[in-house]
């Protein structure tokens, strides 16, 4: 090939970065060593007692009235029987705790990250000095509310509080404010700086310019960081039924407890329907958004171009 | 100075920039006729984007009055009745000391203490995130490139017709992509209750439990990133005879792979969390002495296994922030 010669030299010539090379290699090299001390064992999980047991287990997954003989309406009419008694109720309960967990998480880590973002509490005054070290506690509490699962803090809340939603919900808005904290925090560290310094050199104060330039700029993206956040909310309040709050969750355990695995599935079903109806929520939302600010968004742009051009 | 949105841009922008003029000045040059047009724009189109926001966040608000109706709730429920409940009071006690010695009638020797254990456990647990994470990529992989219309377009052949490409696309795409769904709408902990009932929960079972939703996850990411990718060098792959996979492997692949890593980054401590999680189900991460110190009342060792916990979550954390520094990812969305 009469390229040859130049793609050789092009690939011996290429940006090689050695410590990146090496870091990356590491973490694949820990992923394999994981794998292999886990010992996972395939043998094992098919032996022949876990291939009898899972051959039972598909037996009785199969609806109680097909196994009795009944017809496909008969099962329809378990199936919303079920969606009836115990089904409405629970989902009700899940929509209802996530949507108040991500709403108390919400509006207390948008009050929060303002004062935890580097970019408006950090400056090289002395006095300062302050507002800096609150703004690293600040980071530092997002940070370790994060780290615990919401399972976690929902099994201590519910020990600590008795049964009920208040502790489930507790537990949603604690996990999810460190998670906002977080995200708004960068949220505000990434905002062009051209308006905050203008600002600043007219002399208006720090709480001045949050509220005017910074939140009606800020509020769009937060709000739909919080949308995003609520889908998982909403996962997750589904699960926080397995620790004894009457969401979905908790029929998913009740019915496995009584080895009644039809039932289990259909739970399991609605899990799957709630999480959907999340979903198309979240996308209508982001569209009728998106519909509406393209032109003022396409303004916006003009303007800020023009200011980063002159 | 020309007239016009941008002519107001200029001179506002120069006025702030020029530190000796005063309020005063601003508002003479804003009212003068010419700029008055200028100035009005500029005004709306700062203002108006907080159009929406205020109708969500006043429907999100109601939906929350009335979701606290609904639920019955108060606020004396959210917080622990500190005279009521001796329970509260102990375990927040202890917040401040965490166990070093054993609480039970158990002593260890030497290194056997509490937060040696604790370290072990912690260990475990990001051994077996990175496992469950291993398997989610296999999967996750598998099933993103197979939901990319990138690539199911390119298994048609670089010489198909466009509408032989859109046949075979759309259906491979569509079943790719609900199966992805359906993995990852149920929860982790829903899969290992699964799990549970079929097969009994071993090592590989509950790693599995962990690696299906989040092949799902991954699945999507894959696909959208294959899919918003600059496509000229899978084009000059498939131009030159070679296949979809090559194509997506070598051709667009590479462009993407820092925000692939930077996201694989953050699932991992996401696995981290949700290994620790599993604990309570039996497996013996950190969750697991979590839920059988915290039933016994050792809850000096309960605190000690939470600060573990944290400290892992938050070092990996740390550790995935520098390694997205050095490499040159579009800022991406984490939390």
């Amino acid at each position: 090939m009469q390229h040859q010669d130049s793609i050789d030299q092009l690939w011996r010539d290429r940006s090689r970065d050695w410590k990146r090379t090496w870091l990356w290699g590491a973490f694949a090299g820990l992923l394999l060593l994981s794998c292999i001390l886990s010992n996972p064992n395939f043998d094992s999980v098919f032996s022949e007692r876990r291939i009898t047991n899972l051959r039972r287990f598909l037996s009785e997954v199969i609806p109680y009235p097909i196994r009795q003989g009944g017809s496909v309406s008969d099962t329809c009419e378990w199936f919303f029987a079920i969606l009836w008694e115990k089904g409405f109720e629970s989902i009700l309960v899940t929509l209802a705790v996530s949507i108040l967990a991500i709403s108390i998480a919400g509006v207390t880590s948008f009050c929060l990250s303002f004062f935890s973002a580097r970019s408006l509490c950090s400056r090289s005054d002395r006095r300062f000095f302050l507002t800096r070290a609150a703004g690293a506690l600040l980071r530092a509490w997002f940070m370790i509310v994060r780290a615990i699962p919401e399972y976690v803090w929902a099994f201590l809340a519910i020990a600590l509080l008795g049964p009920g939603a208040a502790p489930g919900i507790l537990a949603l808005a604690i996990h999810n404010h460190g998670v906002l904290g977080r995200l708004g925090t960068d949220l505000l560290e990434d905002l062009p700086a051209k308006e905050a310094m203008a600002l600043r050199r007219i002399g208006a104060t720090e709480a001045q310019i949050a509220v005017s330039t910074i939140t009606p700029l800020v509020s769009g993206k937060f709000l739909a960081l919080v949308l995003y956040r609520w889908e998982t909310c909403l996962r997750e309040a589904t699960v926080l039924g397995l620790l004894g709050i009457s969401s979905i969750g908790f029929w998913v355990q009740d019915s496995r407890a009584r080895n009644r695995y039809d039932e289990m599935i259909v739970f399991i079903i609605f899990v799957l329907m709630i999480v959907l109806v999340g979903e198309l929520v979240s996308i209508v939302t982001r569209s009728i958004i998106r519909k509406r600010y393209s032109e003022r968004i396409a303004y916006r742009e003009k303007f800020t171009g023009e200011i980063s051009a002159s | 100075m020309t007239t016009g949105p941008s002519g107001c841009q200029d001179e506002i922008t120069h006025f702030a920039i020029n530190r000796s003029a005063g309020y005063p000045q601003l508002f003479q040059l804003l009212r003068e006729p010419s700029m008055r047009d200028s100035a009005t724009q500029l005004r709306n189109s700062v203002r108006k984007p907080l159009g929406l926001v205020f109708p969500v966040l006043s429907f999100f608000l109601l939906l929350a009055l009335c979701s606290w109706w609904y639920l019955g709730l108060s606020i004396s429920q959210f917080f622990p009745d500190l005279n009521y409940s001796s329970i509260a009071k102990e375990f927040l006690s202890r917040a401040l000391s965490p166990a070093v010695e054993f609480e039970g009638e158990y002593r260890g020797t030497g290194w056997d203490t509490v937060p040696w254990k604790a370290a072990k456990a912690a260990l475990f647990t990001v051994q077996f995130a990175g496992f469950a994470l291993t398997l989610s990529i296999v999967i996750g992989g598998v099933l993103g490139v197979l939901s990319s219309q990138y690539f199911c377009r390119a298994l048609a052949g670089p010489q198909a017709s466009e509408q032989a490409r859109w046949k075979t696309s759309n259906g491979i795409v569509i079943v790719s992509r609900t199966v992805a769904v359906a993995l990852r709408s149920i929860h982790e902990l829903i899969w290992a209750v699964l799990f549970l009932a079929a097969l009994g929960l071993s090592n590989l079972t509950a790693a599995l439990a962990i690696a299906l939703p989040y092949g799902g996850i991954l699945a999507k990411v894959f696909s959208e990133m294959i899919d918003e990718s600059p496509r000229a060098g899978g084009e000059a792959i498939l131009e030159s005879g070679g296949s979809g996979l090559q194509a997506v492997l070598f051709g667009i692949f590479p462009i993407c792979w820092p925000d692939i890593a930077a996201y694989l980054l953050y699932r991992f401590e996401c696995a981290v969390r949700s290994s620790a999680v599993l604990g309570f189900f039996g497996l013996p991460t950190l969750g697991y002495y979590i839920s059988a110190s915290f039933e016994n009342l050792y809850y000096g060792e309960v605190w000690t296994y939470l600060y573990a916990l944290v400290f892992v979550v938050a070092l990996l954390d740390l550790l995935g922030r520098n390694l997205r520094r050095g490499i040159d990812c579009a800022a991406p969305r984490l939390d």
